[in-house]
């Protein structure tokens, strides 16, 4: 019925700037591992509609950003690195932490602030991290996690075997976010010091409630590193997302220096639950959206033309994943909330007490604290 | 073959009833072609579907109003697309499907009043085909979301639990129950726990941190021999009503010394008072005050009294004597301003008891003077007097006949502090309560035609009366207060009351305005 492996071609799917080569043209991907995104894909879309029943439901409360209509650049930027690089994003955190070594019941279970979830129920939906699969958050600061992911880059280039291409960090923040400082001071330094690092912007063209046209003189974020090279990417074609990480990998693993990625994708919600989404932008829009670029839609229909599965295939795993999707909910729920004794004062302090206790290799100078003792 | 069919039908229909969660995200059932909608209805099982509660559109919304449907009954609907607008309290918002689905049954019709979030509103199914099957569907029990938050508040309710009295006094009871926190810092734990006091919500200590904290210090300070004592009131008292009157019946305790803290100094209520705030806090909460104001010129009354008290041996006509006459005397004028408010009828009463609020420095007190219309000038007095001078006598709760009990009608005087009107607080369950301010000269105009000088001293004093609108409405109040002026003018007019026959003739002038609640009395079928 379907061949192991197809081509797919992917002309006009990016643009480069500053760039002499430039990712292919087109992809070969095998049958399994296009059904393999697709399931991922397909169980971040219906944790991320859950996510939402439930708070509508009222039992998740607080903050909540939703990632729908983003997954195909999670699972795209999963895909082409390796389990050692390093990454960080923004509070749009969900589909990450699942993609790096979370499961749909513990990323509910955090969300619902039970022990069963990823960060022990402590931290809620903008403080995922997983440190054994590289995931280093979820941060709430806007624009905070670049550089952050600067010093991840930096460790990496530290660490890094000569011979060997180096493990590259990634940051993911938004549109809104590209105009930060920090994320200039973070590009010199890359730049100065060939770090392997990559400025990933997910492009969904609102910086919560204001347009791109609204926030940001120049749009054209993957330009935005000067001489810094870029490359744009079509944000909603999975396969296009992967090839363009796998060329940015090599490249910047290849220690030529830093890159700007800019991925050209939308989401359907609202900046976050309490943002219907519709005050700044047409329903038409969205729904246009829907109907032509989905992520989803757009894997489903590969799959098809390229006979690796028919619809009732797909059919049949759609419906596997919202059953998995929706017992690991239950499983969520069953967890119950941290208690005082003993989960409060977890992960407070190192294992083994308080600062006075904490060893430190010799070349690191710490202050005298007999003298200065004033805490 | 039927049976057959029977049976695979059976095991379907148990399956689809295992699957049959009114919860928001339903498992879907791996079976997907079914029979004819007749035999599914058999067996009283509905086919895959979603119970669709009220969502909650904005963080703080609690309850919302659905203003408008966008979809219908069989309707078939996208992701994206508007299902209906609700009206929450901030603003009319959209909900929106997250996935295409079916409408199976519209639960609550649109404008159908504002219900709270997590009530089932509408229920969807993924196949068309299955829509019909919904026509006569009743969401069984309320959304699991309202449920875990219903528990809850009825946990937290601090337990006045009914205890026997035969129930031993344990430490841990009454402690409050698990939905309760208890405030202490985490060493204050720690020390409980050292100290082997074990759990510290069931110590009942009162914290003296910030916001009532318990902080180390109070572990420390706490002695364990005190709470059994604390434990065994609370059992002795089996709490099935109010607390309050089983305090107030045992014997007053001392009350402890004020303490002081760092800028502030708490004084102890002793429970008089706190009766009194209640009382005063539950009368200014459900009687619907207004207050009418009148000046009136006392130059008449002042020359009665001295005349009286130099005529009668041992005087002592005071002007509020003469007042409390006065004011008895508006009410024979207008005897609906004598009366009660009993939430279904109004009780009029015969005499006037009037409330007089007298203080002893510290304290107010309001003894009641009995029947001041029908007797003396003379009784009264003495009756006042005599309450005064009992006040003076005792210190502490004056047990004098009267000091407790409630009248018709209460008059205060704040005259002698130079405050010129009060607007008092009725005491329930009373219709009025009349004000007196300063008794001071003022410069009024002079009415007298052949005077020179266009103005004249007069002795003036402002009275305000606060009335109960739902027993004395605005005209009835303002007669009052205007026969109650005529009086005070015209203090000869007050010896016509000792007579009785003469008073019934000033009624029949007076009462062309009956209070509403008379004029709707029903005639006699």
């Amino acid at each position: 019925m379907s061949s192991d492996s197809a081509t797919f071609d992917l002309t006009g799917s990016f643009e480069t700037y500053n760039l002499e080569s430039s990712p292919s043209d087109t992809i070969t991907m095998s049958k399994s591992e296009l059904l393999s995104h697709f399931e991922l894909m397909y169980t971040m879309r219906r944790m991320e509609i859950t996510c939402d029943n439930e708070y509508k439901a009222r039992n998740i409360r607080g903050f909540c950003h939703l990632y729908d209509g983003q997954e195909a650049v999670a699972t795209g930027i999963n895909a082409a690195f390796d389990p050692e690089d390093s990454w960080i994003t923004s509070y749009r955190c969900h589909c990450t932490a699942l993609a790096r070594g979370g499961s749909v019941s513990s990323v509910l279970g955090e969300l619902f602030g039970n022990v069963g979830g990823q960060t022990k129920g402590k931290g809620g939906s903008m403080h995922f991290y997983n440190k054994a699969h590289n995931f280093f958050g979820g941060q709430g600061i806007v624009g905070a996690q670049v550089p952050v992911g600067l010093g991840l880059a930096f460790a990496n280039h530290y660490n890094a075997t000569p011979g060997k291409p180096m493990q590259v960090a990634i940051a993911c923040y938004g549109d809104g976010a590209a105009n930060q400082g920090q994320i200039w001071e973070s590009a010199n330094m890359a730049s100065l010091w060939k770090l392997p690092m990559i400025f990933c912007i997910e492009n969904n063209h609102y910086g919560m409630g204001t347009s791109m046209d609204r926030h940001s003189s120049h749009s054209d974020y993957y330009k935005m590193g000067n001489h810094i090279p870029g490359l744009r990417v079509d944000g909603m074609n999975i396969l296009a997302v992967k090839e363009g990480m796998r060329f940015v990998k090599d490249y910047v693993g290849g220690g030529n220096g830093p890159m700007y990625v800019e991925m050209m994708t939308y989401r359907y919600h609202g900046h976050s639950m309490s943002d219907p989404g519709t005050t700044y932008r047409n329903r038409e829009e969205i729904a246009l959206t829907r109907s032509t670029r989905d992520p989803l839609e757009f894997v489903k229909r590969t799959l098809i033309e390229a006979n690796f599965a028919d619809a009732e295939e797909i059919k049949e795993i759609e419906k596997r994943i919202r059953k998995e999707v929706a017992d690991e909910v239950k499983v969520a729920k069953a967890s119950s909330p941290p208690t005082i004794e003993p989960h409060l004062f977890e992960y407070v302090y190192t294992s083994g007490g308080g600062k006075e206790q904490n060893e430190f290799p010799p070349h690191i100078r710490m202050p005298d604290f007999a003298k200065s003792k004033f805490y | 073959m039927a049976t057959s069919l029977a049976k695979t039908l059976l095991t379907r229909a148990a399956f689809r009833r295992y699957h049959q969660a009114s919860s928001l995200l339903r498992p879907t059932v791996v079976a997907s072609s079914s029979p004819s909608l007749n035999l599914r209805r058999w067996f009283a099982s509905y086919p895959p579907h979603e119970v669709v509660g009220m969502p909650s559109l904005s963080p703080t919304m609690e309850s919302g109003t659905i203003s408008a449907w966008n979809v219908e009954e069989g309707a078939s609907f996208s992701a994206g697309d508007v299902l209906c607008s609700v009206e929450t309290d901030k603003a009319t918002v959209d909900f929106e499907a997250q996935d295409d689905g079916v409408v199976a049954k519209i639960i609550v019709a649109a404008g159908g009043g504002e219900i709270p979030c997590g009530t089932p509103i509408m229920v969807t199914v993924d196949n068309a085909g299955d829509a019909g099957a919904f026509k006569d569907f009743t969401p069984e029990a309320s959304a699991p979301a309202a449920a875990p938050a219903a528990p809850e508040p009825q946990a937290a309710t601090p337990a006045p639990t009914p205890v026997s009295a035969t129930t031993p006094a344990v430490a841990t009871q009454p402690a409050p129950s698990s939905g309760d926190r208890v405030i202490a810092s985490p060493r204050a734990h720690t020390l409980a726990k050292e100290k082997g006091y074990g759990e510290i919500s069931a110590l009942r200590i009162v914290g003296t941190g910030p916001g009532g904290r318990i902080i180390a210090q109070d572990v420390l300070d706490y002695d364990p021999s005190t709470a059994p004592a604390i434990a065994e009131i609370a059992v002795a008292q089996p709490a099935a009503a109010a607390a309050a009157p089983a305090k107030a019946a045992a014997a007053p305790t001392p009350i402890p010394q004020p303490v002081a803290g760092a800028g502030y100094t708490d004084y102890s209520l002793p429970q008089s008072a706190i009766e009194l705030a209640s009382r005063l806090h539950s009368s200014k909460k459900n009687v619907p005050h207004y207050y009418l104001t009148i000046d009136l010129s006392l130059d008449s009354l002042l020359e009665l009294r001295s005349n009286l008290n130099s005529t009668m041996k041992d005087g002592g006509i005071t002007v509020n004597d003469l007042l409390l006459k006065a004011a008895a005397a508006a009410m024979k004028t207008v005897p609906s301003a004598n009366a009660s408010w009993m939430d279904s009828f109004v009780r009029v009463y015969d005499s006037v008891d009037i409330n007089v609020v007298v203080g002893n420095g510290s304290t107010l007190y309001a003894p009641v003077i009995r029947d001041v219309g029908s007797r003396g000038l003379k009784a009264v007095s003495d009756d006042f007097a005599a309450a005064t001078s009992a006040l003076e006598e005792n210190e502490e709760t004056p047990t004098a006949a009267g000091f407790g009990d409630v009248g018709t009608f209460t008059m205060v005087n704040v005259g002698m502090f130079g405050v010129k009107s009060c607007a008092p607080i009725i005491r329930e369950p009373q219709a009025c309560a009349l004000a007196l301010g300063v008794i001071e000269n003022r410069i009024v105009p002079n009415d007298d035609v052949n005077s020179e000088e266009t103005y004249k001293e007069s002795v003036m004093m402002t009275a305000t009366l606060s009335c109960d609108h739902r027993v004395v409405d605005g005209a009835v109040g303002a007669q009052w207060l205007s026969a109650f002026k005529n009086h005070v003018e015209n203090p000869m007019t007050l010896l016509f009351f000792f007579h009785f026959i003469l008073g019934s003739l000033q009624i029949f002038i007076y009462n062309f305005f009956t209070p509403i609640w008379i004029r709707f009395t029903p005639t006699k079928d």
